[in-house]
C-alpha cells in the first residue's frame, strides 16, 4: 500500500499571495492503516504577505 | 461400550452354560467443555464458542460473572460489558432460515420443520472508554469453576488475548512554504483513492474563501515522502 504523511500543495492562480484564507479538507477515501478516516474538519491558512 | 460373556466360558453349579447376550451402555462424558474466542476490530465484539452446550454453575443461563475480561496497556480501558447468547436461525433447509429462535423448536403453524439446536456460542459486547491507540491487550477467559457442561464438567481457564485496533483518526496541519505552495502535514501515514493507495487531487478539497476577487485556478497534490507499507485490512473480519 503506498503511504504517504506529507504532501505538497501546490496552488495556481492566487494574485498576490496576501489575505487570502486556504481551506483544506479531505474525504473519506483517505485512510490510515488501520481504516480509520481523516479527520473530516477543514484546516485553514491565512495568507500574510508575500514569501 | 459393548459387553458380551465369551461362548461357553460361564457356568453356573449345575453345569449350565451363559447364554450370550451383548449388553450395551453409554460411556460416562469426561471430556470438559472448550471454547474458542474471536476478537471483532470494532473494538467492541468478542465470539466465545464452546464445544458442547453449557450452563452456570447452577446450572442457569451463563452470564457476565462467568467470564473475565480484561484491556490493559494503551489508552483505552474496559468500562463494562454483557453477555448474549447467540440466536441460532430457524430453518427448514441448509440455506431457508426464517426467523431467530433460541432453543425453540422452529415452527410453522403446527409443523415442526427442524428442531432447533441450542446455540454454544455467546457473545460478549464490551464497553470501551477512550480511543485505543492500537497497543491495548484484551484479555478473555471463563472464570473459574463456572461454567460447565451437561455432565457437570467444568471449563478450564484458558485465557485468550487479542490487540485493539487503533481508532485514532487521522488528523492534518498546513504549513505555508512559499506564495503558492503549502505543506500538508499529517499525524500518521494515509493512503488515498489513487493508483496503489496513492493520495490523489480528488481525495481533496481545497478552496480560497475569503478575497472574492481572487481565485483557486487549480492545485496539485504530491507526496513529499512515501514509503511502501504492508498491512492487514480490518474490513473482512466480521460484521461484528
Amino acid at each position: 500500500m503506498f503511504v504517504a504523511s506529507r504532501l505538497t500543495l501546490q496552488l495556481t492562480g492566487i494574485a498576490d499571495g496576501v489575505g487570502e484564507l486556504l481551506s483544506v479538507s479531505f474525504g473519506s477515501s483517505v485512510v490510515d492503516g488501520a481504516g480509520n478516516v481523516a479527520v473530516a474538519t477543514a484546516q485553514t491558512l491565512t495568507f500574510a504577505g508575500e514569501m | 461400550m459393548s459387553v458380551d460373556v465369551a461362548a461357553s466360558a460361564v457356568k453356573d453349579s449345575a453345569g449350565q452354560f451363559a447364554a450370550q447376550a451383548v449388553k450395551t451402555a453409554s460411556l460416562n462424558d469426561k471430556q470438559p467443555p472448550t471454547f474458542t474466542v474471536t476478537f471483532f476490530p470494532s473494538n467492541n465484539t468478542a465470539r466465545v464458542a464452546f464445544s458442547e452446550i453449557v450452563s452456570n454453575a447452577a446450572g442457569g443461563a451463563v452470564a457476565k460473572a462467568d467470564f473475565a475480561v480484561t484491556i490493559s496497556g494503551g489508552v483505552a480501558t474496559l468500562a463494562d460489558f454483557s453477555v448474549a447468547k447467540v440466536r441460532l436461525p430457524c430453518c427448514v433447509g441448509p440455506h431457508a432460515c426464517i426467523s431467530a429462535l433460541e432453543d425453540q423448536a422452529c415452527l410453522t403453524g403446527v409443523v415442526v420443520l427442524r428442531l432447533q439446536v441450542a446455540s454454544t456460542v455467546y457473545t460478549l459486547t464490551l464497553s470501551v472508554s477512550g480511543i485505543a491507540d492500537g497497543s491495548e491487550t484484551v484479555s478473555l477467559d471463563v472464570a473459574s469453576s463456572a461454567i460447565k457442561d451437561a455432565a457437570g464438567l467444568f471449563a478450564q481457564q484458558n485465557a485468550a488475548s487479542g490487540t485493539l485496533i487503533e481508532k485514532v483518526k487521522p488528523t492534518f496541519s498546513l504549513t505555508r512554504v512559499s506564495k503558492t505552495v503549502v505543506t500538508i502535514t499529517f499525524s500518521e501515514p494515509v493512503s488515498g483513492s489513487g493508483a496503489a493507495g496513492a493520495i490523489v487531487d480528488a481525495d481533496a478539497t481545497v478552496t480560497i474563501t475569503s478575497a472574492p476577487t481572487l481565485t483557486l485556478d487549480s492545485f496539485s497534490l504530491t507526496p513529499q515522502s512515501s514509503t511502501v507499507v504492508t498491512y492487514v485490512s480490518t474490513a473482512a473480519c466480521g460484521a461484528a
